[in-house]
């Protein structure tokens, strides 16, 4: 085993147990807003790691590049998965924790921007 | 734009050959029909930008961390809260550059963004104040901002924010 290997298994590794906190956390976490900080960071951040320790052992750069548009593309992609299911949760009228100690969604402190979305929650709610 | 796209295609096929260049041609241009990219009159500054990949790199190292370490701490402390930060009237790119930084930034993911006037709403896993975490958000805008060049100030009165409990 050179250098390079005992790396790359490090990387690959660490990006394994990180994938694997992650979906502890999926699991543990209070509501799908906490669920989703799980689904993010974790997972992009193991991901990487897996694809950086995949990189070291490329043996042409064809490959290394492929795995440098998967990491760019999952940095691109995954914010915006979260986004999209924690948006959706909210509008279907989720039930936030018991730790949630402001919701200014629903208060609609700021301009009226959000009410549309505040709007359908409570009628979810509603009926 | 459209050639960006196409060269992306290309890369994912892994061969330049004319079949995917042309299926490329035709996904780019049904992905820019479909959703119409607000580039025009962003030009990319290599410092800022730079600048915003390197410390979003930090912080994606760091809030990895933070949750790593929720998730294996039996006894937890979360105090959620959605939080919602006022922008100036900032470029597409700019919010949306911003809007996945603050998803892999510690604590803090992005729930809605609304325009006229701009607010993005921001799902925080740690409360510590409302304030603070509205500060960790403009701190993210602002390096986005260095990054495509903003032609107004993020930062918009929050009196409105404040007055609320």
């Amino acid at each position: 085993m050179s250098a390079v290997d005992i790396t790359a298994s490090v990387f690959v590794l660490t990006g394994v147990a990180l994938s694997v906190l992650a979906a502890i956390g999926l699991h543990r976490f209070g509501d799908v807003f906490a669920r989703m900080h799980s689904a993010t960071k974790p997972a992009t951040l193991g991901l990487v790691m897996v694809i950086i320790g995949a990189g070291m052992r490329a043996d042409d750069p064809e490959t290394a590049v492929k795995l440098a548009l998967v990491a760019i593309i999952q940095f691109i992609t995954a914010p915006i998965g979260a986004h999209m299911v924690g948006r959706a949760a909210y509008q279907a009228g989720v039930e936030l924790s018991d730790e949630t100690a402001v919701d200014e969604l629903a208060d609609g402190v700021i301009g009226d921007g959000g009410q549309g979305l505040a709007e359908q929650r409570r009628r979810r709610h509603s009926s | 734009m459209a050639l960006s796209v196409i060269a992306l295609w290309v890369a994912l096929w892994g061969d330049l050959t004319w079949a995917n260049i042309a299926s490329g041609v035709a996904v780019s241009l049904a992905v820019l029909v479909v959703s119409p990219t607000g580039t025009s009159g962003v030009r990319i500054r290599p410092l800022g930008a730079l600048r915003f990949g390197l410390v979003f790199l930090l912080k994606l190292v760091e809030s990895t961390f933070v949750v790593a370490w929720e998730v294996v701490t039996p006894k937890n402390r979360i105090r959620e809260a959605i939080v919602a930060v006022p922008l100036g009237d900032l470029p597409d790119v700019v919010v949306t550059a911003a809007a996945n930084a603050v998803s892999l930034t510690p604590g803090t993911l992005t729930l809605e963004v609304v325009r006229d006037p701009t607010v993005m709403y921001v799902h925080v896993l740690h409360l510590d104040s409302v304030e603070g975490a509205r500060e960790a958000v403009y701190a993210m805008v602002d390096l986005a901002c260095g990054a495509f060049g903003c032609p107004v100030p993020v930062r918009v009165d929050t009196r409105l924010a404040e007055e609320s409990p």
